[in-house]
């Protein structure tokens, strides 16, 4: 049994890679064996792309245009006027799990808690450290003594390393803290349901009306303990300061977020997100031996209440940092490490089908929407980017001797260019929302910072290129090759690049 | 709300799809709707560009409202005459076959001016001029009354000429000019005389310039002359032997004869990176009849040094 189990998610760990390794060959071996085939794949490939970007486009202005018009919203004051009872129960309770943030960067994220307008008597905050990382204890120490008074209960905890059948993972770390968070709720006799847990980035700032937000979702959604509530990561903690490569491509990863928040089916949690407690309990906390604990927990959710599970998105910001090095060639290897971290989410895939293997409740049909859904987002991940910028122009190089004399050799170029052009135009709109996620220019940096934020856009042909899509396959074919990858730590920086 | 819009582009996005990808794709491979017949077509393409551009395209003597580079799309399979006009240039005609799914592709067209451009490249008057591979950036001329050389730049806007020689007396007949790889001097001959021009140097007073003629005289009629790579020998062919002629000075030579012919009109060509001279000559066959073939006379200073040391190995 346990060998069949060991074979059916082998072959789960490889199927992601497969798919994409063989579109990319397809697009090769046709080019060279069916030239017309090829040129056939591509333009409609092509057709296929402005079309989804464009489609995707409005989406992200759908989104954009809820995020502005709930920004100034007064949720807690909304929460108040719902006159529900519960409203006046419900806790708050934050874990931040620290790898090895320094005082500055845990320090603005406790301020920024402190700093929301939810009764901070109804506050739990839990430091959640790493007890092998060595200057945990007196970090602990000096934020015990600046917070310990501020919340309903401020808690330290210290993860110990090495516990049977934990990686090193944050999700170990999380749940280790969620055991003691349990362990004090008891103790403080609060119902598990009258807590919502947010598991944020140690870098997250919150806004001042997040856990009014939080609140006024979770007390208005149909069946909110089968809910997960996503607020929409930005980075903008040090955006001014970061490199514009780097800006570009979290400012990216934003936008797919506001997009993926408009198409409910295909949303799940990432990075920093909230969910009942009790959920939490129920499911057993969040995976311990995963990389990908954030994605993770929303698919044990919707496992365990039978695919009646889902993610409600949340228009309100958290703000996280821009992950960078010192200079740009350390630059690329941070982001690519992250974006490959983020990828790695496809482990998700083995576990999904694993699970959906055995649970007869979920609906055929939601299973294989799902099933669709993660390969979807996973493959043309690990595929566009390299067939729009690496094969296609590629193989225009060999085009007069692949279509030699023919009207599709002479048309293939030309169709081809003016289609990448048109992808291209929806980086205008990018450009222009991006702007309005902007927090203020720092007083200290000139007009041109202004400029360089602007014309940062004129850089992503370049990024599509070297960092739009390898990531994913990389990480699709270490999972293919049972080269697992372990949580790998982004450093966290404030100071000017 | 919002999900509904969503519902509503999602499903728009995939008509679009369906709707676009035939379209582009027939377009591509160069269908064509033919309105007449109501059918779709196989069509071809003709590109033409033209130095210069913007010329005005004429497809069966029909202006096309284009200009070059251009591609003429959509046509049915058949002959097409096409034809490029541009202002002051001459027109170019030709008669295009087109097939279906087929480009055909004219990128090499030239229209040539009706007013070419003509520059005056020398100040003064020449009679006659050769161009050496020695030095091909100038043009060396002989003056109209055939008493002095000049050089000249090939630059239209470099027109001052440098005397090279002067006080000459050059016959009508020279058969042919040279010059010397270190591009110090000149030979011409004609009939059995060959005659050696020392140049002045272009700093050179002119006042200084002289006749520094100095003739060799051969025994028969001289077909070709070829300067050596030293720029010190000469070889010389007659019409009855291959003779070497080095200059020793300027008042001084030495003369001698290598081979001989019998090829009253050889042809001859000498490589003058290797010193090697390629010629025509009859020689007696095997069967006893003359044949004329290409031979090659290696007098190279590495293949003499090879022949010593051949000898040398013999006598051991």
């Amino acid at each position: 049994m346990k060998e069949d189990f060991d074979l059916s998610k082998r072959a789960f760990e490889i199927i992601p890679a497969f798919i994409s390794w063989s579109i990319l060959l397809i697009f090769v071996l046709f080019a060279f064996l069916r030239p017309k085939v090829y040129a056939l794949l591509i333009i409609t490939f092509d057709i296929f792309w402005v079309i989804r970007v464009s489609y995707l486009t409005s989406l992200l202005s759908f989104a954009h245009h809820r995020l502005n018009k709930e920004k100034n919203k007064k949720w807690l004051s909304l929460c108040m006027k719902l006159s529900d009872p519960r409203s006046q129960k419900i806790y708050q309770a934050v874990i931040f799990p620290v790898y090895k943030e320094g005082l500055d960067v845990l320090v603005s994220s406790l301020d920024s808690l402190k700093n929301t307008n939810y009764p901070k008597e109804k506050m739990i905050v839990v430091l959640a450290f790493e007890d092998r990382i060595r200057d945990s204890r007196e970090k602990a120490k000096v934020l015990e003594s600046r917070y310990k008074d501020s919340f309903f209960a401020y808690l330290s905890t210290f993860h110990p390393d090495g516990i049977a059948g934990e990686a090193r993972t944050k999700g170990a770390n999380a749940t280790w803290a969620a055991k003691i968070l349990k362990d004090f709720v008891d103790s403080k006799g609060i119902k598990y349901e009258d807590v919502i847990v947010s598991c944020f980035d140690a870098d997250t700032c919150v806004e001042k009306e997040y856990f009014g937000c939080l609140l006024y979702h979770y007390l208005t959604v149909y069946k909110p303990l089968q809910c997960s509530y996503q607020p929409i990561p930005v980075y903008n903690n040090n955006i001014w300061y970061a490199p514009s490569f780097a800006r570009v491509i979290e400012i990216a990863a934003s936008y797919c977020q506001l997009i993926d928040s408009m198409r409910l089916e295909k949303f799940v949690t990432f990075s920093s997100h909230s969910m009942s407690f009790k959920t939490l309990i129920d499911v057993d906390y969040w995976p311990v031996d995963k990389v990908s604990d954030d994605s993770l927990i929303y698919w044990k959710a919707y496992i365990y209440y039978n695919g009646d599970y889902r993610v409600v998105p949340m228009y309100i910001t958290v703000s996280m940092d821009v992950a960078y090095g010192r200079n740009l060639l350390q630059t690329f290897f941070v982001q690519y490490k992250q974006k490959r971290r983020w990828a790695w989410g496809i482990e998700v895939f083995p576990y999904v089908m694993l699970n959906f293997k055995e649970n007869k409740l979920i609906p055929l049909e939601k299973k294989l929407r799902k099933t669709f859904h993660i390969l979807d987002s996973h493959i043309s991940w690990a595929t566009w980017a390299i067939i729009l910028t690496v094969i296609s122009p590629l193989m225009m190089l060999f085009s007069s001797y692949l279509f030699k004399g023919t009207v599709i050799g002479f048309n293939l170029p030309r169709i081809t260019g003016v289609l990448f052009s048109l992808t291209n135009i929806t980086v205008l709109l990018w450009m222009a929302l991006s702007l309005t996620l902007l927090p203020p220019k720092p007083k200290e940096l000139k007009f041109r910072a202004r400029i360089k934020i602007v014309t940062q856009w004129l850089l992503v042909p370049i990024i599509m290129t070297i960092i739009g899509s390898t990531p994913a396959l990389d990480a699709q074919t270490r999972l293919a090759l049972g080269k697992y990858m372990g949580f790998s730590y982004t450093e966290k920086k404030r100071n000017r690049f | 709300m919002e999900q509904k819009i969503r519902e509503i582009l999602f499903y728009l996005s995939i008509i679009l799809f369906f709707i676009l990808v035939p379209v582009i794709l027939l377009y591509s491979f160069g269908y064509n709707l033919d309105i007449n017949r109501l059918r779709i077509i196989k069509t071809g393409l003709i590109y033409v560009k033209s130095i210069p551009d913007r010329a005005k395209v004429y497809l069966n003597g029909r202006h096309i409202n284009k200009t070059t580079p251009v591609s003429i799309e959509g046509l049915m399979p058949g002959e097409y005459k096409l034809s490029l006009e541009l202002e002051n240039y001459y027109p170019w005609y030709q008669e295009v076959e087109v097939e279906s799914g087929k480009s055909t592709t004219l990128d090499d067209i030239i229209l040539f001016s009706i007013k070419p451009h003509l520059d005056k490249i020398n100040i003064s008057n020449v009679d006659d001029f050769y161009i050496f591979s020695a030095d091909k950036d100038y043009a060396y001329c002989i003056s109209e009354n055939k008493t002095a050389i000049y050089r000249t730049r090939l630059n239209p806007k470099e027109k001052e000429a440098s005397l090279l020689c002067n006080q000459l007396l050059l016959p009508d007949n020279i058969k042919d000019f040279s010059l010397s790889p270190d591009k110090k001097k000149i030979f011409y001959f004609y009939g059995n005389r060959l005659d050696v021009i020392y140049l002045a140097s272009e700093k050179a007073n002119h006042q200084q310039i002289k006749n520094n003629n100095f003739p060799i005289i051969t025994n028969h009629r001289i077909v070709n002359a070829f300067w050596y790579s030293d720029s010190k020998h000469i070889v010389i062919m007659t019409d009855k032997d291959i003779k070497i002629y080095e200059l020793i000075s300027e008042d001084k030579d030495n003369i001698i004869t290598i081979l001989n012919i019998n090829d009253k009109h050889p042809k001859a060509f000498y490589n003058i990176a290797e010193d090697i001279l390629y010629f025509t000559d009859v020689q007696e066959g095997s069967d006893g009849k003359l044949h004329r073939g290409l031979y090659r006379l290696d007098i190279s200073k590495r293949s003499l040094l090879t022949f010593i040391k051949d000898i040398e190995e013999n006598i051991k």
